[in-house]
């Protein structure tokens, strides 16, 4: 009984990690319907960006993660501007693909030519704290990180309902052609949703950076990790990315458990391909522009 | 009398509360050209989307040279002989316009001549002249032609035209109304919704008026023109 | 007619005179030219589906791992039979399995659209690739080892680089061949508008199973080749994500209008890769994702794209 709830508390610690990494390629698929591949790269780049922060400054993780999300809404800014909106208006959703693809693969090569291929992690002071509640044992970082991850999740969400670039950007995703029809200038907008987006992706790297080991390649993951949890829970809505980490974090610890660590993935993808099959809009689904 | 072409009984569609078509019962000769007239919603988008397969009908018949065809799926409609010209051209933009007929030539009818009456359909619809064009780069009428054409190309022995002249200048009518003309008069049987009534009148061998799902007259042109129900509902709006 | 079989003789001349290489190249080009024609093939094989329907797959992977696995399984059962036999029995193995595989997912897969079958097909890679890792019959993490069937009098990389130039030959003249059918009209209905092409009568979902399998199954057997030329395979080694992604970048590099645009991307991109960046190994990818971008903004429709628009501007003037 201890074991299941041990593993029930590991999976939700882990599913808030997977939703506030998730939710910039939700915001992305649900605004522009790009299927977004530079997102794995803003979410290692911002575990880099913590461990120079960390090793050479002496700054903690933490501190370091709003300069960090002002680099990368810089860096995303300009990516889009400069590179994915011409793709985006070949009109071909596959010529935006592939162009943020391109993007990834110069970015993963200037990681590794920097840092090397080899594994880091971030280790502060209070990174191997337990915290004991009855049986169960909790690690203070991930607590801490999950904590991280509600509250940006929170900001964004409140960013997007109630602030007015945030409303724009809501109103631009469900008819482009109506935004503009009201003088909003769609470009602007698109740059603004893959600014905040990279923002966020940053900020998650820094809290995955905090709990689990990372190299350059492991961007895949984490752009797939992302597809999941949005398509599981739903593409566009927070609501959806939250629901989709949770789930996916409770099934790939319970996975890791009862079945064995060799499985873990494996489930994980069986269960993106029956959601595709079964609802391809997801749990939460409204899918907003991508379903064409 | 011989067995019509198209044999249409008690045919209805609702949509939630509202009968969009309502008991309507007609038929559609070989070689004739019958049109459906009536306002906006009366029904006869409807009736195309029913007699193609791409709705359900609710209830009633529709029987297709001597087989009920309610209840088969799009493609096979097609394949028995029934073809459909949309209002709203949708062309494959990437190819060229003899292809796009070809298209037309190869899946309309299962036999061997396809690819060889491509260049007598491209003729037919007045395309000779852009058979190397792609599709994307035509004007709205000529767009409207390769419509047409395709869907002859499929030698339907029944045409479902939807509103053809839409948006065309007269010249570019004549020349759409003179290739239905062209086609029927090869036997094929064509239904046509239009809301030029000078052309409707000019060009159909029987009228068929409705109204709010209904159907409320059937008849030549010239006896359609002076009922006065018809006046009443629909031309009357126009009458001086 | 005479055009078509001014066409046929230049491409059988050229194939000979492409056969006839390994004799006078060094070992490292012909292992060029044995590359360039494997990644044509797989660009050929992923063109079949992509060029003709716009069903982008991104997980075409997973058919060169099944054929791969498929091969280095079947050999296991006629450890003993002649190198040829076993030869024909391994690209048949990689041929039926990846076609079967095909044909079970394809009725659900294909009733996606757009992302949603492109993400799919991906999901499909991963799955196939994480369960050949898991299971011990495909050797684990250890992977499987397969037999060298190149004759003693021939030089291995020749030997492969012969087979993997006549199934890129089989290959283009399947696509060829759809190309000019009944087929080939229906598929590129359906590309284009795949409602309209319902309503004019082409079995749609028919067409795209069809398409969807052949593709699934020559990839299947190129992906046995693949298998034979490493010698030996892992899961990580034929389920490998780039591979999906170099079918796709090379039919794009080399244009998606025309047959010959994934061979000519396959050529040049890999070409680049092997012959101008082999002493800039360090910076390959990011040379690499510099010329992605290029092409897609510079060059939308790929090297053919650009070659008929100068050519139409040429016949203008």
């Amino acid at each position: 009984m201890t074991a299941l709830v041990q593993t029930l508390v590991n999976g939700l610690l882990y599913g808030g990690i997977l939703s506030i990494a998730a939710v910039g390629f939700s915001l992305i698929f649900g605004v522009m319907s790009v299927i977004n591949l530079t997102h794995g790269i803003f979410v290692i780049g911002g575990a880099y960006g913590a461990l120079m922060a960390w090793s050479v400054l002496g700054i903690d993780p933490l501190l370091s993660i709003p300069p960090l999300m002002l680099v990368a809404f810089a860096l995303g800014w300009g990516c889009q501007r400069l590179v994915i909106q011409p793709a985006v208006e070949r009109g071909n959703p596959v010529a935006a693909l592939l162009v943020t693809f391109g993007f990834t693969l110069i970015a993963v090569n200037l990681l590794t030519v920097t840092f090397s291929s080899s594994v880091r992690s971030i280790s502060p002071s209070y990174s191997f704290i337990n915290l004991r509640v009855g049986d169960i044992s909790i690690d203070l970082v991930r607590l801490v990180a999950f904590a991280c991850g509600l509250a940006l999740i929170a900001i964004l969400g409140s960013f997007l309902r109630f602030s007015r670039w945030g409303r724009v950007i809501r109103a631009t995703a469900l008819s482009e052609l109506g935004a503009r029809l009201c003088g909003v200038d769609a470009r602007a907008v698109y740059a603004l949703t893959f600014a905040v987006a990279s923002a966020f992706a940053a900020a998650s790297g820094v809290l995955i950076g905090m709990m689990l080991p990372f190299t350059p390649a492991e961007e895949v993951t984490w752009t797939v990790y992302a597809f999941i949890v949005v398509t599981l829970g739903g593409v566009g809505s927070l609501g959806g990315a939250m629901l989709g980490g949770l789930l996916l974090g409770l099934v790939s610890t319970l996975t890791q458990t009862y079945l064995g660590a060799v499985y873990t993935n494996m489930v994980m993808f069986l269960i993106l391909l029956a959601t595709l099959l079964v609802r391809p809009n997801g749990i939460l689904g409204s899918a907003f522009k991508a379903s064409r | 009398m011989t067995t019509p072409l198209l044999d249409v009984t008690g045919l209805s569609r609702r949509f939630g509360a509202l009968a969009a078509v309502d008991d309507v019962s007609f038929t559609a000769e070989a070689g004739r050209i019958v049109s459906l007239i009536g306002p906006n919603g009366a029904g006869k988008s409807t009736i195309f989307n029913l007699l193609t397969g791409y709705l359900p009908l609710s209830r009633g018949s529709v029987t297709f040279r001597g087989r009920r065809i309610d209840g088969m799926n799009t493609c096979r409609i097609a394949e028995l002989g029934i073809a459909r010209a949309f209002q709203i051209a949708r062309p494959f933009r990437g190819l060229s316009v003899r292809d796009n007929v070809k298209v037309g030539a190869l899946f309309g009818k299962r036999d061997k001549r396809g690819p060889a009456i491509v260049d007598e359909v491209l003729a037919l619809a007045g395309l000779t002249e852009l058979a190397e064009r792609q599709a994307a780069e035509l004007t709205i009428g000529q767009l409207r032609k390769l419509e047409l054409g395709r869907a002859f190309a499929a030698r339907p022995h029944l045409l479902l035209a939807d509103e053809p002249l839409a948006g065309l200048v007269p010249a570019e009518s004549e020349e759409i109304l003179a290739s239905l003309k062209a086609l029927a008069s090869r036997g094929a049987g064509v239904l046509l919704v239009e809301h030029d009534m000078p052309a409707v009148m000019k060009v159909s061998d029987r009228v068929i008026v409705l109204e709010a799902g209904r159907l409320i007259a059937d008849g030549r042109p010239e006896d359609v023109n002076r009922d006065p129900r018809v006046i009443e509902a629909y031309l009357g709006q126009e009458a001086p | 007619m005479a055009r078509r079989i001014t066409i046929l003789l230049l491409a059988v001349l050229l194939i000979a005179a492409l056969a006839t290489l390994p004799f006078f190249l060094k070992a490292f080009y012909v292992r060029v030219g044995l590359s360039i024609f494997l990644s044509a093939g797989f660009a050929v094989c992923w063109w079949l589906l992509a060029g003709f329907t716009s069903y982008y797959s991104f997980g075409h992977t997973a058919f060169v791992g099944i054929g791969a696995f498929a091969a280095a399984l079947a050999l296991r059962a006629v450890p003993e039979a002649a190198p040829a036999l076993q030869l024909a029995w391994a690209l048949g193995a990689g041929l039926v399995v990846a076609g079967g595989i095909a044909m079970i997912i394809a009725w659900p897969i294909l009733r996606l659209r757009g992302h949603y079958f492109t993400i799919a097909m991906l999901a499909v890679a991963l799955v196939l690739g994480e369960a050949v890792a898991a299971f011990p019959i495909f050797g684990g993490s250890t992977g499987l080892a397969l037999p060298n069937l190149a004759p003693m009098s021939v030089r291995v990389e020749a030997f492969f680089y012969w087979i993997a130039l006549a199934l890129l030959a089989v290959v283009l003249a399947i696509a060829w061949a759809i190309s000019r059918s009944r087929l080939g009209y229906g598929l590129a209905a359906i590309r284009e508008d795949e409602d309209a092409a319902q309503m004019l009568g082409v079995p749609t979902t028919r067409f795209k199973v069809v398409a969807f399998v052949l593709s699934g199954a020559l990839t299947g057997s190129i992906g046995a080749v693949y298998a034979l030329n490493l010698g030996y395979i892992t899961s990580d080694s034929v389920f490998r994500g780039s591979l999906s992604l170099e079918m796709i970048v090379n039919s794009l590099v080399g244009g998606m209008g025309s047959i010959l645009g994934p061979v000519i991307g396959a050529a040049v991109m890999t070409g680049v890769t092997k012959l101008v960046l082999a002493d800039l190994l360090e910076y390959h990818l990011a040379i690499t994702g510099i010329l992605i971008i290029a092409v897609v903004l510079l060059a939308p429709d790929g090297i053919v794209g650009l070659w008929r628009r100068r050519r139409a501007r040429e016949a203008e003037r």
